[in-house]
């Protein structure tokens, strides 16, 4: 393999990774104060860039108008699917995770009816303004500025992210009830608001996700099942909690992919990924950066 | 004794008499008369009797012990494929290729069944999302084998005998379908079922109790795996085709839908499940294309409102009329049962109890010392009881001998045998039963179901004996319901061996945690709080309670702060404070000690 072709997959690796990252990142923020995964972020990614293509592509708005009212739309659309499908579990206090079921069901709820909405072809969503999808060449690199921008927006939103859980009060307020739903209830936090807003951000932010990852990979309806598995196994390999760990796990995933892809076809790629997540879990189950729960008795 | 003689399941009244029994039986029969009236028919409900079988494996895996799979329909392409190229590209006979689809399925869903051992069950939802896409791409990519997009044509039939033909075929399914139903309904009324609902619950009640959570989570991996590669063999020969289009998302997640709406966790869930999204959306044509919408709304709508599915509902409706019947006469037979069983003894057999060294043990959390250097000896077949303030170590003392805390220093043992550094479950094994400060019954299982549990450590059946019935495990059973209702009338609750625990009131779920441990005939007991929450009349009990067991021979450990309780019962007492033994002597020594009242009253030292 060239040097030049190595590289150039590299780089595409990396920008994937972001994407993965951003995915399981969103799992992240609504999952820190309510230990629920929200497996309909996957749709929430999706649907953030199917209506990045409507707005932005078929009416023509301009770009950051489109993904602030996509923002909000599909904000609202998470802080909805707390109010239906989680809150009910917090407040029948069961301990079995109906969680999994009702926020799976959201997402089939709404995979299906954007399918019946977009049917199945990929649709062109355009880049971040300013940046461009036109490969620039630089000695033995090769790359465009969307994929930078996308890289470099996870980071500054991960720097974001960690400021606002250390140095807000809403911020330590959901560390507090991270760490001890009870206890932070006796000093006055409630955390049923705090677990509406990190669903409404949550939702948001996989939103955001979606409209700077559609030019990269088209938009489409089956988007949203492929990327919460990303998302996921990004997710998983860092370690839960960890934003830092999941943008490497994210983009660990996103390079054994892009290399894999001149050697291996579709099926294998993915047998692969999911030998690479089942044996990292064997052997350290919390992730590469994760830490262990205590227990309870 | 009165309460012995009642039937084991549905309590007053025959099995075949339980209301739940008959609807099923109606619903089989009609569905079989249906199936025969034309071969539209018959091609449904044969599918629907092998998605049947597939959804009744992988109810044990998601129902009761809640592990939730998307992989489930997965396994059945699985299964189906192996079937389909033994016979069709080697020539392999149906049964044998079946069996190998069987093992082929369980192998993979242990495979994938690995991490989610030691892993929260959310994991594992996401990792058999990934395997379901997995699937059908492998199939395409490992062409030369599968045949790619094409798959594999012309799977036999299977025949028996005189059972030849598409009618053969569906009664072979049928008589498949009966013995995996009763298999299954063997197994969750044995302790196996029990301990998946335990593991439901929590691990930490389970491993209390012996249940060895790696080992219960892999048997349910490898059964709903067996039960979804059977399945797909089934598919494979009705289909006579496979191709890896069929075998979409869209097919893993019909089961979910099925054990999930149908009822998880019941015999009947399954049945009810196929019937309702398989086969009245298969009937109702029209609505295809928006089919998978309005499941989604179902689904939605039943895990906020009716958890427990469309068989649990009807269970609910049903219990709740028969109860309404039932109360008037029930009170009655209740005060006759309980005066019956007032004057009976715990056990008839003597229990050496035995000897707890605690020595020199300490434990560190960070750094708070929680236990500094306690040590203690308890003699068998006494009744020693810890006492102390709040936060002095107690309940930290007891999770270490059971072995939920590791210790960071000193050593515990049994008869002279070390405890520390085992786990809970070897603990358990041991002879070791304890309870919890709030109890830990299984709600969903009746009251007598949770006693027969405490059985766990001290059956010798295999699970290939009780899921076959056999006379060992057929014995077993009979002597320990014996057991179970003595037990219950022991600690009073013989009227409500039929009720699901949860409906119990506190003080009767801590009596009835007590008979529980009492079930294991263990050599030690180990109590937190026993009287925490007791009235009056319940504590009597609790105190004449724990000196019949010490009669028994029985070792009793008691954390308590019931002082009247600790006088009346405690052969020994050792008070704790801030982690060190205080005072170690009788109960009039230790509550005479000014240190310890200082502790108590925090009078000035």
């Amino acid at each position: 393999m060239l040097l030049e072709d190595f590289l150039a997959l590299m780089v595409n690796g990396v920008a994937l990774g972001a994407i993965y990252a951003m995915v399981g990142i969103g799992l992240n923020i609504a999952y820190k104060p309510t230990n629920v995964f929200n497996l309909a972020q996957g749709e929430f990614v999706m649907l953030g860039a199917m209506l990045g293509w409507l707005l932005l592509t078929y009416v023509g708005m301009p770009w950051v108008a489109g993904t602030l009212i996509l923002l909000v739309a599909i904000g609202i659309l998470g802080g909805f699917e707390e109010r239906v499908a989680v809150a009910p579990h917090f407040r029948a206090d069961s301990h079995h995770h109906g969680w999994l079921i009702s926020t799976l069901a959201f997402s089939i709820i709404i995979i299906n009816i954007a399918d019946q909405v977009f049917r199945a072809d990929p649709r062109f969503v355009p880049p971040i303004p300013g940046f461009s999808l036109d490969t620039i060449f630089m000695g033995p690199l090769s790359f465009n500025t969307h994929q930078v921008a996308v890289v470099a927006l996870v980071v500054a939103s991960i720097f974001g992210i960690e400021y606002f859980y250390r140095h807000t009060l809403t911020g330590k307020a959901i560390s507090a009830v991270a760490e001890d739903r009870d206890g932070a209830r006796l000093n006055g936090i409630n955390p049923l608001h705090l677990t509406m807003l990190s669903f409404v951000a949550g939702g948001a932010y996989c939103a955001l996700a979606g409209i700077i990852a559609a030019p990269l990979l088209l938009a489409s309806t089956s988007l949203g099942l492929m990327l919460l598995v990303k998302g996921f196994m990004a997710m998983a390999l860092g370690g839960v909690g960890s934003q830092w760990g999941t943008l490497i796990g994210g983009i660990v995933i996103g390079c054994i992919e892009s290399i894999s892809s001149i050697l291996l076809t579709t099926g294998y790629r993915q047998l692969v990924l999911l030998a690479v997540v089942l044996l990292v879990l064997l052997i350290r189950p919390h992730g590469l950066f994760g830490k262990a729960p205590g227990r309870t008795v | 004794m009165k309460s012995a003689t009642v039937s084991p399941i549905a309590g007053r009244g025959s099995v075949l008499l339980d209301p739940m029994v008959l609807i099923c039986s109606l619903i089989a029969a009609a569905s079989v008369a249906i199936a025969f009236s034309n071969t539209f028919y018959l091609t449904l409900f044969t599918f629907a009797v092998i998605y049947l079988i597939a959804a009744m494996g992988m109810n044990v895996l998601t129902g009761y012990m809640g592990i939730i799979s998307i992989a489930h329909g997965a396994l059945v392409c699985v299964g189906a494929y192996a079937a389909a190229i033994a016979t069709v590209n080697y020539g392999w006979g149906f049964w044998p290729a079946t069996l190998l689809a069987t093992l082929t399925g369980m192998a993979f869903s242990i495979l994938l069944g690995l991490p989610a051992l030691r892993l929260s069950s959310w994991y594992f939802v996401l990792v058999t999302i990934a395997f379901s896409m997995v699937v059908p791409s492998m199939l395409v990519d490992l062409r030369a084998f599968t045949g790619g997009y094409g798959g594999v044509i012309g799977v036999p039939s299977p025949e028996l005998g005189p059972l030849t033909g598409q009618g053969g075929f569906f009664i072979i399914l049928l008589a498949f379908a009966a013995a995996l139903w009763w298999i299954i309904a063997n197994l969750v009324g044995s302790r196996f079922g029990f301990a998946l609902h335990a593991l439901r619950d929590g691990t930490v009640g389970a491993e209390a109790n012996g249940v060895s959570s790696p080992g219960m989570r892999l048997f349910a991996f490898a059964f709903s795996g067996a039960c979804a590669g059977l399945a797909g063999a089934f598919y494979a020969a009705a289909k006579v085709v496979v191709t890896p289009d069929e075998f979409s998302f869209e097919f893993s997640i019909l089961f979910l839908f099925i054990v999930v709406l149908g009822g998880p966790g019941r015999l009947a869930g399954p049945l009810f499940g196929v019937l309702a999204f398989f086969v009245l959306p298969e009937i109702m044509t029209g609505l295809r294309e928006y089919r998978m919408i309005v499941f989604g709304l179902v689904l939605l709508a039943f895990s906020v409102f009716m958890p427990s599915g469309l068989a649990g509902g009807l269970h609910e409706f049903l219990r709740g009329r028969r109860a309404s019947r039932r109360r008037a006469q029930g009170a009655k037979e209740a005060a006759e049962a309980a005066k019956a069983a007032a004057g009976s003894p715990v056990t008839a057999a003597q229990i050496e109890g035995a000897a707890l060294d605690v020595d020199g043990v300490s434990k560190n959390f960070g750094g708070l010392k929680a236990l500094d250097g306690v040590s203690l000896r308890v003699d068998p077949g006494s009744i020693h009881v810890i006492v102390g303030p709040n936060g002095s170590g107690k309940t930290t003392l007891l999770n270490i001998i059971s072995g939920f805390y590791p210790k960071s220093a000193g050593s515990i043992r049994m008869d002279g045998a070390e405890l520390t550094g085992r786990s809970p479950v070897a603990i358990a094994g041991a002879g070791v039963q304890r309870t919890f400060q709030t109890p830990k019954l299984l709600g969903d299982l009746t009251l007598l179901q949770n006693t027969c549990f405490g059985a766990y450590t001290r059956e010798r059946a295999t699970g290939f004996e009780i899921a076959l019935s056999l006379p060992r495990a057929r014995r077993e059973r009979t002597e320990i319901l014996a057991e179970a209702h003595r037990l219950l009338g022991v600690v009073g609750l013989q009227d409500h061996a039929d009720l699901p625990a949860s409906e119990l009131t506190h003080g009767q779920q801590r009596l009835a945690e007590i008979a529980r441990a009492l079930m294991a005939q263990p050599r030690l007991i180990l109590l937190d709080e026993p009287a925490a929450g007791l009235s009056m009349g319940e504590l009597d009990r609790l105190g004449d309670l724990l000196k019949e067991v010490r009669t028994l021979g029985i070792t009793l450990v008691l954390v308590e702060h019931h002082v009247d309780l600790v006088a009346n019962v405690a052969d020994h007492v050792t008070v704790l404070d801030r982690g060190a033994v205080l005072a170690s002597g009788t109960s009039a020594d230790v509550f005479r000690n000014e240190q310890v009242i200082a502790a108590y009253m925090g009078g000035a030292k």
